[in-house]
């Protein structure tokens, strides 16, 4: 008789099989008169379950068909050649891909995309990122340098452009400083130095230029953007050019001279070198050895502050590759 | 850790990571800047950071550099199912009888693999680091990591397969 104290007996012999039918319909019976022994049930049957799950054996054929589907055969191949497996695994997929053809094409195709870092290929900038150590003196010289070069441009910009140069000398080319105004200077046509112009010829717009270090005439041709009235009265100064009017007078002369010079190198007269020649210093070396010259007497002593900064600033942009906006000719 | 050693690391891992960058970029330049950066950060760091954890920290810098490039450039290639990345146009009418070069294949098909497979696998090829290498490199767990090498692999493969080239 299955009662409420021992009906447990009685479900563990049910899911064992040792029950006849006549007694699991009695206990079922029981069951339902009893909902909490029920419930009981419901439980054991649950967790005989999840155990029964872990102990089955799938049957030959579903193995089969398990080894068929190709992302598990992929994964496992993958697995393979990322040596993930075990020696066991390793061992059944080595003896399943003797037996299958399709399976060893898939991992040779696997296999093919592994990839081979191009050892040829070098990073370019390993001296940029590599750190050396400067000694403080040396720091300190290269900054002081940066410096005074730093300064020496600035005084270069903003005193070359200013009334110091109005010798001969010092000719000036602004190009990079107001490029597009230089464009747009009068062009001049013929050069007559022994004669005087006659303005009274030419249309109103052309003019007498008197520059400092020039006393000769030039007339110039007109052009609609620039009006010029007088001799270099402050010609209207150029709104791209940003620069103040004394600035553009200026400009106009030091374009002026920078076609007189031209002018010059057109007729091969060069302009004398006035750095020196190798054999200048080598025999102002010897006279000054000998006594018959000075110091001061050296090849290089007329030179101005401009021409030695002008040579500097050349040196500098030939040695950094840089294009330091400032040319003097 | 020393200038030197700092030194020691820009000849003995920079061409590595430059190949790594270089490779998911597709592009030098950028990848050249983008290891200079991740040196800088380096040395900006050189106190703190261990010289045998330096290879994993650049690497890792390098790698976060790059994905933060990627996104500036709003070139992340989009995510794609690994059944998606087949022959394009270029090779659509791919004639068996071409010598195509497989490298040439494969470059093409891991330009095609969303960015976070194509860098997972490249620092498994090219520099044969571990799952959890890679997962401390990108920020991901190994399982993670594994089944973008897995989802790689299976879409060269694919891609591969259906540029026939292997015999």
């Amino acid at each position: 008789m299955i009662n409420k104290e021992n009906y447990i007996e009685y479900i563990v012999d049910y899911f064992d099989g040792n029950l006849s039918d006549d007694l699991q319909n009695k206990l079922l019976a029981f069951l339902d008169e009893n909902p909490e022994c029920k419930e009981e049930f419901d439980n054991y049957s649950a967790a005989l379950e999840e155990t029964f799950v872990e102990e089955i054996e799938a049957p030959a054929s579903l193995k089969a068909t398990l080894k068929n589907i190709p992302e598990a055969q992929e994964e496992k191949l993958v697995a393979y050649m990322e040596n993930d497996l075990s020696a066991e695994e390793r061992n059944v997929i080595e003896t399943e891909l003797v037996e299958n053809s399709e399976m060893r094409r898939s991992l040779y195709l696997f296999e093919k995309t592994k990839l081979e870092p191009e050892m040829d290929v070098v990073f370019p900038k390993k001296a940029a990122v590599k750190r050396y150590f400067i000694p403080p003196m040396v720091r300190r010289t290269m900054v002081a340098v940066t410096s005074a070069a730093a300064i020496l441009l600035l005084f270069w910009n903003i005193v070359g452009t200013g009334k110091t140069y109005q010798s001969d000398q010092n000719l000036v080319s602004h190009m990079s400083v107001a490029p597009s105004f230089i464009d747009q200077l009068p062009v001049f046509a013929d050069i007559n130095e022994d004669e005087e112009p006659d303005t009274t010829k030419t249309n109103s717009t052309n003019t007498v230029i008197e520059t400092p270090g020039h006393q000769g005439t030039e007339v110039m041709q007109s052009i609609p953007l620039i009006a010029y009235a007088g001799e270099l009265s402050a010609p209207q100064g150029n709104a791209e050019s940003g620069i103040s009017d004394v600035r553009t007078e200026y400009l106009e002369i030091y374009s002026y001279k920078e076609y007189k010079l031209r002018k010059d190198d057109t007729n091969n007269e060069k302009p004398k070198n006035k750095l020196g020649t190798f054999s200048d210093w080598t025999n102002w070396a010897m006279q000054t050895v000998s006594g018959e010259k000075s110091l001061a007497d050296n090849p290089a002593n007329q030179l101005s502050a401009s021409d030695v900064s002008n040579f500097g600033i050349q040196t500098l942009s030939r040695i950094t590759g840089a294009d330091i906006p400032l040319a003097v000719k | 850790m020393t200038r030197s050693e700092y030194n020691n690391c820009v000849d003995d891992y920079s061409d590595a990571i430059f190949r790594f960058i270089r490779k998911s970029l597709n592009d030098d330049d950028d990848a050249a800047d983008i290891v200079q950066e991740a040196y800088t950060r380096l040395w900006e760091k050189v106190e703190t950071v261990s010289y045998d954890k330096v290879k994993s920290y650049l690497f890792t810098s390098a790698y976060h550099i790059m994905i933060d490039f990627i996104r500036k450039r709003k070139k992340v290639v989009a995510e794609k199912d690994s059944g998606d990345v087949f022959m394009d146009e270029k090779y659509g009418s791919y004639d068996a009888d071409m010598n195509i070069d497989l490298k040439t294949i494969l470059d093409e098909a891991l330009s095609r693999l969303p960015e976070i497979q194509k860098s997972v696998i490249l620092l498994r090829d090219y520099e044969g680091y571990s799952y959890q290498e890679i997962g401390e490199v990108c920020k991901l767990k190994e399982s993670q990591v594994k089944v973008y090498i897995y989802r790689a692999r299976l879409t060269l493969q694919k891609y591969l397969k259906s540029a026939d080239l292997v015999i």
